[in-house]
């Protein structure tokens, strides 16, 4: 067992690591649920319109802005409800007739997905087991992975619109040039839904892949008409207006940023300067704040020199000295000169802010002081991922910065790798907290027992190769 | 520029005031009125009241932005104004009669209008709170190079002790954590570019023409719209306020000038005593600046060893490589006085220019918006944008690689007594 002060430590620090962890992993699961609800066929059988519908639908889950993925799998069961109800209704003989009639349309890679995973026989079972099956294979289907549900829920959906045709969303754009008819495909889409509802909730986990890897192409076609009527899609007058007024107001910020107005600067400073003058408490120089942003600075300056120092050594074991040029060695010197010097420097800066901030305060009282409690500085920053609190620069972040991609290779590239970046930062933050705990461990005893030594295995695992690896203990007995 | 930039300076009338302070505040949140500002300046205890929660709202935001945790803010007068008053001491706010108004919010209001003026000088405050709500496709790219440094808040988390096999699960986890997010941002990358390729075409500015996520999510959900046009309406209004707020800034600073006046002015001889009230102890950690403090001692003093052995190491290296010439020649025909004094000036000015650059960041830090562009259609500036941005990031991931073998190898070396020098034991090594 580690001692309490250890263990505590590294516990919230890990911990802590792995909820930032876990926020960035939520975060994503929405922004993607709102892609592919995107990329998934859209209905729209109701006539498109300049202006949104008038607010009928407040019933309806889609006049939320974002539908959540908890939204998503209600909207699941509801639709499966209404499938049975149309199942019943039409019959599955119907479905059989219509699934063979419609060639080269979407249901097609259904039907393909079916017969490969020769679940052919079971669309007449559903038939049989249609007043007993649902409910327990809604159940089943809802714990599946979400993709096969998603689709089914947009199938659904369709369905839910084509009995709904009051308060249905208005589809401005892709209602009107869908050239599938809305009437005659939504009886066609969610009737093969329920048999392949049904077949996964039968099938094992490889199933439902091909499946959906058939069903992709199934959904391209919609997308595809997304991507055929894209000039259609006339973005709402009233946001344009907006929108345009929106980054040319942040377009005149930026030139204001960028051209500050010197009598409003004098004006200011001469206000503070008298202000200054009239402050009448005794106060050290450098206010706490100041100072901790100086202490910032400084661990800043520290880590930037420590990697020109690495930098300029980069070269030394692997080159000897005679094999540089007489030029780069006296520039390494004298960058090296200049490195210690400006090391000294910033030494003697933090001795006279030590001598300028006296901790007096905790002689007035020996009061518990919350460890939660501290001073956030003007320029602190934290750990948290794309987290704008980098107040260190005066820009401001209006939408006006542009970074272009051309191909999906180079954005998945560069997200991997800033993935990677944040990752490897907080191992290296990790792996410093663990040696300030585990060495001091590791250095006051010799282990005795076997339990002692188990643990500074584990130690020497996890600082040395980060967990992945283990040594290989032998108990080198004296034959006796 | 905008219609703004027609008013000249000088014309403005006496209704210039009322609609500056206006302005000011559709550029802040927490809306103060101009009301209250008149009232202020004749020591009105009708504005006390809402000066200080203006005050407060203003500080818990700076507050809560530069702080990791998230605390629940004070609602109680009181409470609120404690903060206040620790959060101005803090800074260095000195004016001992704010620290002697009572916390009951009674009296006061020049004071507090004093100290919020302070308080837009110091923190820069209409700037501060700009963001941007409208959410496009964006990116942000952060290039600090040095490693954050954050604290924890340690009162979280059972206070027993564990053993080490917990420590090696939860840091399992944290690896199983990375993997499944890296597989999430691969994918988000993929759908996020089928629907830029699928809403090609269809956009009016020129420079952009696709549609981000939020503008296709309006095509999809109407009532969508309707929360999008609220937002930029009220951002708009923000940007419309702070922009003619800069415009007519010099009215207000000058009227403050005059509020300034108005107060008494105390005898400069009589001795003030410091206000260090028990109460602002519980906001304030004076040990985290002292260990701070001490870390960054120990780091430096470190660094100055290495750097001192290099030194030596090189001087000497260099020293023989002189004499061993000067030998056969009388001067270094390799190198000159005068590119020896170039390269000194070129090291001064790189090494100048390190220690300026760590509070500006450089390109491309910030936030962007991903637009996506055929391979063909790149203009010039665009074309090695990405591929610049993955250098970088690639040369971080190095840098940062390198770091982390040197720390395991560091420990590798500290536990060598372990593996080596253990009785009755072989310590057989993994990889070796």
């Amino acid at each position: 067992m580690l001692p309490a002060a250890c263990s505590h430590r590294l516990v919230t620090e890990i911990r802590a690591a792995l909820t930032a962890c876990q926020e960035k992993e939520k975060e994503l699961e929405q922004s993607l649920a709102r892609c592919r609800v995107l990329l998934q066929p859209w209905e729209g059988p109701s006539p498109p319109g300049p202006e949104p519908a008038p607010s009928t639908e407040t019933k309806s889950a889609f006049s939320e802005c974002e539908p959540t993925p908890k939204d998503l799998k209600e909207l699941e069961l509801l639709t499966q409800a209404l499938e049975k109800a149309l199942r019943v209704r039409k019959g599955i003989s119907q479905v059989q007739a219509k699934e063979n009639a419609s060639g080269g349309r979407a249901t097609t890679p259904l039907v393909t997905a079916q017969a490969d995973a020769g679940a052919r026989p079971r669309t007449s079972n559903p038939k049989a087991s249609v007043p007993t099956k649902p409910p327990a294979a809604s159940q089943r289907a809802k714990s599946r992975v979400k993709k096969p549900a998603r689709t089914s829920s947009n199938r659904g959906r369709a369905l839910t619109l084509a009995n709904q045709p009051h308060d249905s969303v208005p589809m401005e754009g892709p209602a009107q040039p869908c050239p599938l008819p809305p009437q005659g495909q939504v009886p066609e889409l969610p009737t093969p839904t329920p048999v392949s509802v049904l077949k996964e909730a039968g099938a094992t986990g490889p199933n439902p892949r091909p499946e959906q890897a058939k069903i992709q192409p199934g959904l391209a076609p919609e997308a595809f008409l997304l991507k055929d009527k894209g000039t259609q899609l006339q973005l709402p007058l009233s946001y344009k207006k907006i929108a345009s007024r929106n980054s040319s107001l942040w377009a005149q910020v930026q030139h204001l940023q960028s051209n500050p107005d010197p009598d409003v600067a004098a004006a200011k400073a001469r206000f503070l300067e008298r202000m200054k003058g009239t402050f009448d408490l005794p106060s050290p120089s450098l206010s706490l704040a100041k100072v901790q942003e100086e202490v910032s600075r400084l661990d800043q300056a520290c880590h930037i020199l420590t990697q020109h120092l690495e930098e300029t050594l980069e070269g030394d074991g692997e080159l000897s000295a005679a094999s540089l040029s007489w030029e780069q060695e006296y520039r390494r010197l004298v960058t090296l000169e200049g490195l210690q010097a400006a090391v000294k420097r910033h030494l003697l800066k933090l001795q006279e802010l030590r001598e300028g901030y006296r901790p007096s305060r905790d002689s007035a009282g020996s009061k518990d002081i919350p460890e939660e409690y501290y001073l956030g500085s003007r320029t602190v920053e934290n750990f948290t991922w794309d987290s704008p609190p980098c107040l260190g620069g005066k820009g401001l972040s209006g939408p006006t910065n542009r970074l272009v991609y051309s191909s999906v290779q180079e954005l998945q590239t560069m997200t991997a790798l800033k993935l990677h970046v944040t990752m490897l930062k907080q191992q290296i933050h990790l792996q410093k907290v663990m040696m300030e705990e585990f060495l001091p461990l590791v250095r006051s005893e010799t282990p005795a027992d076997p339990a002692q030594l188990a643990l500074y295995r584990a130690i020497h695992s996890q600082l040395c190769e980060a967990g992945e690896c283990f040594s290989v203990l032998v108990r080198d007995e004296p034959s006796v | 520029m905008g219609r703004l930039s027609g008013c000249r300076r000088g014309d403005w009338g006496p209704r210039a005031l009322p609609k500056a302070i206006a302005a000011l505040s559709r550029a802040l949140p927490g809306k103060p009125s101009p009301e209250t500002f008149r009232r202020a300046k004749f020591d009105l205890p009708e504005a006390v009241a809402e000066l200080w929660s203006l005050l407060f709202s203003l500080l818990w935001l700076i507050h809560q932005k530069g702080v990791g945790s998230r605390r629940e803010p004070p609602d109680a007068l009181e409470g609120q104004i404690h903060f206040v008053k620790w959060m101005l001491r803090c800074h260095g706010y000195g004016r001992h009669h704010f620290y002697h108004l009572p916390e009951v919010g009674s009296q006061g209001s020049c004071e507090l209008l004093l100290a919020f003026s302070w308080l837009l000088e110091y923190f820069n405050l209409p700037e501060r709170f700009l963001c941007c709500v409208h959410q496009v496709d964006d990116v942000w790219i952060c290039s600090c190079k040095d490693l954050p440094s954050y604290r924890v808040p340690l009162d979280l988390g059972p206070k027993g002790r564990v053993d080490i096999r917990y420590i090696q699960w939860l840091l399992g986890k944290l690896r199983f954590q990375w993997r499944s997010l890296y597989a999430s941002q691969q994918e988000q990358c993929n759908l996020l570019n089928k629907i830029h390729l699928y809403t090609r075409g269809c956009y009016l500015e020129e420079s952009i023409d696709h549609l981000s996520v939020l503008e296709t999510e309006l095509f999809r959900f109407s009532g969508s719209t309707k929360h999008l046009l609220q937002q930029l309406e009220s951002e708009n209004s923000c940007l419309e306020g702070f922009l003619e707020w800069k415009h007519m800034e010099l009215v207000y600073w000058q009227w403050m000038d005059t509020v300034l006046d108005t107060r008494p002015v105390d005898n400069p001889n009589t001795v003030k005593q410091d206000i260090i009230l028990p109460e602002i102890l519980e906001y304030c950690n004076p040990q985290y600046l002292t260990e701070e403090m001490d870390k960054i001692e120990k780091n430096l003093e470190a660094l100055s060893q290495r750097l001192q052995e290099a030194v030596n190491r090189h001087r000497a290296a260099w020293n023989t490589k002189v004499c061993g010439c000067s030998q056969r020649l009388q001067r270094l025909p390799e190198l000159s006085t005068i590119t020896m004094k170039e390269i000194q000036e070129a090291v001064g000015y790189e090494l100048a220019a390190l220690e300026q650059d760590w509070g500006v960041k450089s390109w491309p830090h910030g936030l962007h918006r991903l637009l996506f562009r055929q391979a063909g259609e790149l203009s010039s500036s665009e074309i090695h944008q990405m591929t610049r941005v993955i250098q970088i990031l690639r040369k971080e991931e190095a840098r940062l690689k390198k770091t982390l073998r040197s720390l395991q190898k560091e420990c590798h070396q500290e536990l060598a007594i372990l593996t080596q020098g253990l009785e009755g034991v072989i310590w057989v090594l993994p990889n070796s």
